[in-house]
């Protein structure tokens, strides 16, 4: 998909771009010949609106492999999930792990609770050591790292956790739609995620998805307000998603994110998108190896995501990725990633990294330019 | 002769509706008569005769509802 002013969008892990046009289509389509908020009113348009909501819940249940779609609870963005996740979910006293590849999503409301004392919070460099030689009750962790693109939470830190009873919360920002993930098999109790991310779905919706096991009872609501349900009580809905649906949901981007899934399952879905990214990656580790002084951190075969972060040895990371968008017009990202965590693990703190972060739209000859624009920049 | 079926919540109604549907039980959504419920939104109305096979088949698929007003 070619961007307007020969322009390289490799900034995906913050958000993807360009979206189908399909997902553009189906927001226009509800904000002009639809509109209404669903579960509120009882005429055709509220029934369209909720007949959207419906499928975009099933959409996504079926992508994480949840057989009820009530458990797919919307919200604005993986931030707002994480924080009603981890805010309604601790009591004080809990003992969590976290990794130390935390996105500031995670870590920040995790470190608020710890410096009230409300938790005690470890922050983990041997996950496995750690879970099975402390007791815990809570592991909130990310899926994928959105620095350095590798996998953090793994379904046998899944396995350890059921074993040793404790909650598994997953921050699915970048693993949403670029992995294959199974909330059941993989031990997942609570998952948050965007949908604009790998999904290709619009900015403003994510969604809490509680497995079909976990007692969502456990998960007190941090919003209350209007649900369009039980509107004879001022009491809070206990059942879900009412419970954690306060308030008027973002519609449009509903629509949007319900195209985004049709769009993946239509090009065989998650694998496709993953196994194509996976291809990028190669091929720039492959062009890489003549660019001199470049420093990368993971092998390709570590990389899950599409996200490549590398620095230029000698050179700031902050000029190069200035000078690659001002004269090349390649957008990347440059510094920490709002993941400090993840460069004090990988040593690359407080300088950061210049990341890389690929969609199925990039393509080979992107990457070969970009290569190209690099090793311009360091000869100059 | 009709019979409602009332939920707790309007995200159930939809999922109900479509699952009748599709194993044919004939089902229309309509707002909720007043004099029923003061909830907002719609429910399901279906045949007095098709009561108890749409009871199971809420049952089996899990699909909550709060009840069946004849």
């Amino acid at each position: 998909m070619q961007l307007p002013n020969k322009t390289i969008y490799f900034d995906n892990a913050a958000t993807s771009f360009p979206k189908p046009s399909m997902v553009v289509d189906a927001m226009n389509n509800f904000m002009l010949k639809i509109g209404a908020n669903p579960g509120r009113s009882g005429h055709q348009l509220a029934y369209q609106a909720g007949d959207i909501l419906h499928s975009a819940r099933e959409g996504v249940a079926r992508l994480l492999h949840v057989k009820n779609p009530m458990r797919v609870c919307f919200t604005y963005n993986a931030t707002f999930a994480l924080n009603q996740i981890i805010k309604g979910l601790v009591k004080k006293g809990d003992r969590v792990i976290t990794s130390s590849f935390e996105h500031n999503s995670t870590i920040r409301p995790l470190k608020q609770l710890a410096d009230a004392k409300i938790i005690s919070l470890t922050i983990s460099t041997n996950l496995e050591d750690d879970l099975q030689n402390k007791q815990f009750d809570h592991c909130i962790i990310n899926h994928c790292s959105n620095s350095f693109g590798h996998q953090v939470f793994t379904k046998e830190i899944g396995q350890l956790c059921k074993q040793k009873g404790v909650t598994v919360v997953v921050d699915g920002a970048q693993s949403f739609a670029a992995i294959p993930v199974n909330l059941n098999r993989d031990g997942i109790d609570l998952f948050a995620f965007s949908g604009h991310k790998s999904l290709l779905g619009p900015m403003g919706i994510g969604a809490i998805v509680l497995s079909d096991s976990f007692d969502e009872n456990r998960l007190m609501p941090l919003i209350a307000g209007g649900t369009g349900s039980r509107s004879d009580s001022i009491l809070q809905p206990e059942r879900l998603p009412d419970r954690l649906e306060s308030g008027t949901i973002n519609m449009p981007a509903v629509a949007g994110l319900l195209a985004a899934i049709h769009f993946l399952e239509e090009r065989g879905g998650v694998n496709a998108s993953h196994n194509r990214k996976k291809d990028l990656v190669q091929y720039f580790f492959q062009l890489a190896q003549d660019i001199p002084r470049i420093q990368l951190y993971l092998s390709p075969e570590e990389i899950q995501t599409g996200v490549i972060s590398f620095n230029i040895k000698g050179m700031d990371a902050g000029e190069i990725a200035q000078k690659l968008a001002d004269k090349y017009q390649i957008m990347s990202r440059a510094g920490l990633q709002c993941s400090p965590l993840s460069h004090q693990a990988f040593q690359t703190f407080p300088e950061g990294t210049i990341r890389f972060s690929f969609s199925p739209f990039n393509t080979e000859m992107e990457i070969e330019q970009a290569i190209e624009a690099l090793k311009e920049i360091i000869n100059d | 002769m009709t019979s409602f079926i009332l939920f707790f919540s309007n995200n159930y109604v939809i999922w109900a509706n479509r699952k009748l549907k599709e194993l044919n039980i004939e089902n229309k959504m309509i707002a909720v008569p007043r004099h029923l419920s003061s909830s907002c939104g719609y429910c399901l109305e279906i045949k007095n005769e098709d009561k108890a096979v749409a009871q199971k088949i809420l049952k089996e698929f899990s699909i909550e509802y709060e009840e069946i007003i004849s």
